[in-house]
C-alpha cells in the first residue's frame, strides 16, 4: 500500500513538473509596467504566435511597486522574457550589471517583420532622438524605444480668457504670462522638485541641449568619417553615439563641465527666473500632487506630457460630479522658444520639444537558452514593426506618441506632437551621469531653486557631482573603454 | 506529564516551536546575517560583488550625507522622545483620575481608536494640513498671522518639527494603554497611605505614581527611541528626506543607497552601524533604568 502511494505521489509530481514545462517551452512571458499599453499588445500577440509558433502571455506589473518587482525577478534568475519599462535609467542599471541584452548590434540588421522596409536597418525605423535618449551615459543601448512623451504647458483657458492672455511663443512671453497671472492673485505655475517629478529637469535638459549645440562637434570626437553637425537637420546625428570616453575628454576640456561651460550657468539662470513664479510650496509638493493641484484649479499652468491628457480628463470628470462649477476648460501649448532677447549665448536652431523616451523594451539575458532569447528579440521586433504597432496603438487609450515615426499618434495628442525637430545629441545630462550623482543633484537643485544657495555655489557643486559620476563610470567601465583614444586625448587620465 | 508540572514535554515543545523558529531564521535572521556579510563587499545587489573589507565603513565616516542624517536623527530624537513619553503619560493620568467608569470607558475608546487608522492615512491627512493652502495656513491667515504661514514641509527650518508634530497631541495610542496598565497596578493601599499622610494630587503623582511607573516610562522611552532610529515610512511619504536633506534619516539614507543608488554593500554597512546604534542605546536605557531602580 505504502509503495503504491509513493508511486502515485511520484507520478503526480512528475506530471506537475513536466506538463507546465512542456507548455512553457514555447511560451514567452512579457510584463509591462504600463498597464494601459497591455490591451493593445494583447491584440497582436496571437499574430506573433501564428507567425513564429511562440505563444506569449502578457502580464501587468503595478507601477508603484515595479522597481522592486523587477529586482526580485532579476535576482530570482527567471524574469519575464521581455519587459516593457519606463525611461532608460532602469535598463542602464541592469544592463551595466550584465543582466540585459545589449541592442547595438541587433539594431543594425533589418526588422524582417517590417515588410514595407525590408532593407532598412531596424534602428532607422525609430525617431533618431529617442535612440540617443535610450542610451546610457556610456553610450550603450540596453532598451528598445516604444513610446515617447511630448511635453507642453497645460493651462487654464478660462483664466487666459479672463486675463486676455494668449499662449506664449517665446520664453519672455511665458514669463510675462506667468507674471500677469500672479498679479491677478492666482498661482501661475505648479511644480514639484523631487526625483519623482522631473518637470524642472525637463526644462533644464531642453535648454541645455539647445545651448550646448555649438560644442557638439568638439564633443563627438569619434564621429564617422566626414560627419558634419547641422543643428537644423534632425537626421544628421543618426548613427552617432556619444561615448563615455568622449564625455571624459569633453569634461576635461571644459566643454561639458558645469563650472566652465557657459551653457550650464545660462540654463540655471533661465530656470531660476521661472522659479520666481512657482507655487511657493513647491519644495514640499510631491510629483503626484502636481496634476491634482492643476485639476482643482489651484494653478493656471503645469508642465507635463502626453500621458496626462487622459488622467487629467478623468480627474476633471471626477470633480464635475462633485462640484461642476470648478471644472474649467484647458489646453496645451508647446515649450516656448529662446530668442536673442532670452540669452546672449549663440543659438543653433530651436528648442527640441523634449520628446523623451517613455516606454521601452528590455530583454533579460538568458545564458544557455539562446532559442528563447532569440524568440524574445523576435517579439520586440514584431511589436515595433510599424504595421503591428499601428494596430496595437489603435486599441489603446494611450496618448503617448509612438517611438516609430511610421506609426501615427492618437487623435487628440496633436498639441503635444513636436512640430519642429533639430539635431539631437545627448552631450551632457543636467542631473549627472549615475544614480548616486542624481541623488546628490536633487538636493542641490532644491537648494538652488529654493533660494538656499546661489548660482555660483550651485554651478561649482554641479561640476563636482558631474565629475564624480564620470569618474565612477570610468572606473567601472575601465575594461571596455577605448584606452588608445583616452591615451591620445586624455594622457593624464581623468581625475576624481 | 507523569508528575511533571509542564503541559508538554520539552521535546514536544521544541517540535511546536520549530516551524516558527524556522520561519524566523529564514525571514529575519538570515537576511540580517547576509546584510552583515554584504557590508564588506562592494555590490549593487545584482551582479557585481567585490570584497572591500572595511572600506564601506571608512567611506561612511567621511560621508557628509551620513553625518547630516545622524544630525537629523538626533534632532528627531530630541523632539520625539519627550513628547511621545510624556504625552501618553498625561493622557493616562487624566483617564485614571476619572471617577466615572462609564466616562473612563468612552475616553479610553476614543483615545485608543486612532490606532486603528492606518499610518499612511494619518500621514496623508497631515500632508493636506501642511499644504500651502491647507487648513493650518488658512487658520493663520484668518487670524491675521499670515506672516507665519509657510510651506511647512518645504522649509528646512520647519520640516523636522512638522514631521514630529504628526500625532499631536500624543496622548493616545498603545503607549497610553501601557501607562494605564501601570496606573492600575499601583496598590491602592499605597495611594491611600499617601493621601492619609496629606499628599495632594500633585505630590501623589510626583512622589508615588511616577516612581511606580518607572518601568513603563523606561520601556516607552526606549520604544520611542527605537521608532525614531527606524523612522522611514512617514518621512519617505512626506518629504523623501528633503528639502535639501533636512529630513533625511539614516534609515532613509540606507534605503536610497541600496535601492536608488545601487550601493547595496554601502547600505548594508549603514545598516550594521544603525543596528549597533540601536543595541547601544537599548543597553544604555536599560542600564539607566536599572540604576534608577
Amino acid at each position: 500500500m505504502r509503495t503504491c502511494r509513493r508511486k502515485l505521489a511520484l507520478a503526480l509530481c512528475a506530471l506537475h513538473l513536466v506538463a507546465p514545462a512542456a507548455e512553457s517551452s514555447r511560451t514567452l512571458r512579457i510584463a509591462s509596467i504600463h498597464e494601459d499599453l497591455l490591451p493593445g499588445l494583447r491584440v497582436v500577440l496571437g499574430e506573433f504566435e501564428h507567425k513564429t509558433g511562440w505563444r506569449v502571455t502578457a502580464q501587468a506589473v503595478p507601477y508603484p511597486a515595479h522597481e522592486m518587482w523587477i529586482r526580485t525577478q532579476m535576482l530570482s534568475g527567471s524574469p519575464p522574457d521581455v519587459l516593457l519599462v519606463e525611461s532608460a535609467d532602469l535598463p542602464a542599471r541592469y544592463g551595466q550589471a550584465g543582466l540585459l541584452l545589449r541592442w547595438d548590434d541587433v539594431f543594425r540588421a533589418p526588422n524582417h517583420f517590417d515588410e514595407a522596409h525590408r532593407d532598412r536597418a531596424w534602428q532607422d525605423g525609430f525617431q533618431n532622438e529617442l535612440i540617443h535618449q535610450s542610451r546610457d551615459a556610456t553610450g550603450a543601448l540596453w532598451c528598445v524605444p516604444y513610446t515617447q512623451y511630448g511635453v507642453g504647458f497645460f493651462y487654464d483657458r478660462s483664466a487666459y480668457d479672463k486675463l486676455q492672455l494668449m499662449p506664449p511663443r517665446t520664453w519672455e512671453g511665458l514669463l510675462d504670462n506667468f507674471r500677469a497671472v500672479r498679479a491677478s492673485g492666482r498661482t501661475a505655475f505648479v511644480t514639484a522638485v523631487r526625483p519623482n517629478d522631473h518637470q524642472t529637469l525637463w526644462m533644464a535638459d531642453m535648454l541645455l541641449e539647445l545651448l550646448l549645440r555649438p560644442v557638439a562637434a568638439q564633443v563627438n570626437l569619434q564621429a564617422r568619417e566626414g560627419w558634419h553637425y547641422d543643428a537644423l537637420d534632425p537626421e544628421c546625428t543618426r548613427g552617432e553615439v556619444v561615448t563615455l570616453e568622449e564625455r571624459l575628454v569633453a569634461f576635461d576640456r571644459g566643454l561639458i563641465d558645469p563650472a566652465r561651460a557657459p551653457a550650464f550657468r545660462e540654463t540655471a539662470r533661465l530656470v531660476k527666473a521661472l522659479a520666481a513664479e512657482f507655487r511657493p510650496d513647491f519644495l514640499s509638493l510631491d510629483g503626484d500632487e502636481v496634476p491634482r493641484v492643476f485639476a482643482r484649479g489651484q494653478s493656471v499652468h503645469f508642465l507635463n506630457g502626453t500621458w496626462y491628457l487622459r488622467p487629467l480628463a478623468a480627474m476633471q470628470h471626477g470633480i464635475a460630479e462633485i462640484a461642476p462649477e470648478r471644472v474649467f476648460p484647458w489646453s496645451v501649448f508647446p515649450f516656448p522658444v529662446l530668442t536673442t532677447q532670452s540669452t546672449a549665448l549663440p543659438l543653433l536652431g530651436g528648442i527640441n520639444q523634449n520628446s523623451g523616451l517613455r516606454a521601452c523594451f528590455i530583454v533579460p539575458l538568458r545564458r544557455g537558452d539562446e532559442e528563447r532569447q532569440q524568440a524574445a528579440v523576435e517579439l520586440v521586433r514584431f511589436l515595433t514593426a510599424p504595421a503591428v504597432a499601428t494596430e496595437s496603438f489603435g486599441k489603446t487609450e494611450v496618448y503617448d506618441l509612438p517611438a516609430m515615426p511610421d506609426v501615427a499618434p492618437k487623435p487628440g495628442a496633436e498639441p503635444l506632437v513636436p512640430r519642429e525637430r533639430y539635431a539631437f545629441l545627448t552631450l551632457a545630462l543636467w542631473r549627472g551621469y549615475d544614480a548616486r550623482g542624481e541623488g546628490d543633484f536633487w538636493t542641490l537643485w532644491q537648494g538652488f531653486l529654493g533660494g538656499a544657495i546661489d548660482a555660483d555655489r550651485f554651478i561649482a557643486q554641479l561640476s563636482v557631482i558631474h565629475r564624480a559620476a564620470l569618474f565612477r563610470l570610468s572606473q567601472s567601465n575601465a575594461a571596455v573603454m577605448d584606452q588608445q583614444f583616452l591615451q591620445r586625448h586624455l594622457p593624464g587620465g581623468f581625475k576624481p | 506529564m507523569k508528575g511533571d508540572d509542564s503541559v508538554v514535554s520539552p521535546g514536544r515543545a521544541a517540535g511546536f516551536l520549530l516551524p516558527a523558529l524556522g520561519l524566523f531564521a529564514v525571514f529575519v535572521v538570515l537576511p540580517a546575517l547576509s546584510a552583515l556579510v554584504l557590508a564588506f563587499f562592494r555590490t549593487d545587489g545584482l551582479a557585481m560583488r567585490e570584497w572591500v573589507g572595511f572600506d564601506n565603513f571608512h567611506q561612511l565616516l567621511g560621508d557628509a550625507l551620513f553625518w547630516r542624517s545622524i544630525r537629523n536623527l538626533l534632532l528627531f530624537a530630541l523632539l520625539t522622545v519627550p513628547v511621545q513619553t510624556l504625552g501618553p503619560l498625561i493622557g493616562a493620568k487624566l483617564l485614571y483620575a476619572l471617577r466615572s467608569p462609564r466616562a473612563a470607558y468612552w475616553y479610553r475608546t476614543l483615545l485608543v481608536f486612532p490606532v486603528l487608522v492606518p499610518g499612511v492615512v494619518t500621514i496623508l491627512v497631515w500632508q493636506e494640513l501642511y499644504g500651502a493652502t491647507g487648513p493650518i495656513n488658512l487658520v493663520l491667515n484668518a487670524a491675521g498671522l499670515g506672516e507665519y504661514a509657510r510651506a511647512w514641509l518645504g522649509d528646512p527650518a520647519t520640516v523636522v518639527p512638522a514631521i514630529v508634530a504628526i500625532g499631536l497631541p500624543f496622548t493616545g495610542g498603545v503607549f497610553l494603554l501601557i501607562y494605564l496598565a501601570g496606573f492600575l497596578s499601583i496598590p491602592t493601599s499605597l495611594v491611600e497611605a499617601a493621601r492619609l499622610d496629606g499628599a495632594g494630587p500633585l505630590r501623589l503623582f510626583v512622589s508615588v505614581e511616577l516612581p511606580m511607573l518607572r518601568t513603563q516610562i523606561g520601556v516607552i522611552a526606549l520604544l520611542s527611541l527605537l521608532g525614531v532610529l527606524q523612522n522611514f515610512d512617514n518621512i519617505q511619504i512626506l518629504t523623501n528626506g528633503g528639502p535639501m536633506n533636512a529630513s533625511l534619516t539614516p534609515a532613509l539614507y540606507l534605503f536610497r543607497s541600496g535601492f536608488e543608488f545601487g550601493q547595496l554593500g554601502y547600505a548594508s554597512a549603514l545598516g550594521v552601524v544603525l543596528l549597533l546604534l540601536c543595541a547601544l542605546l537599548t543597553l544604555l536605557v536599560r542600564r539607566l533604568g536599572r540604576r534608577e531602580s
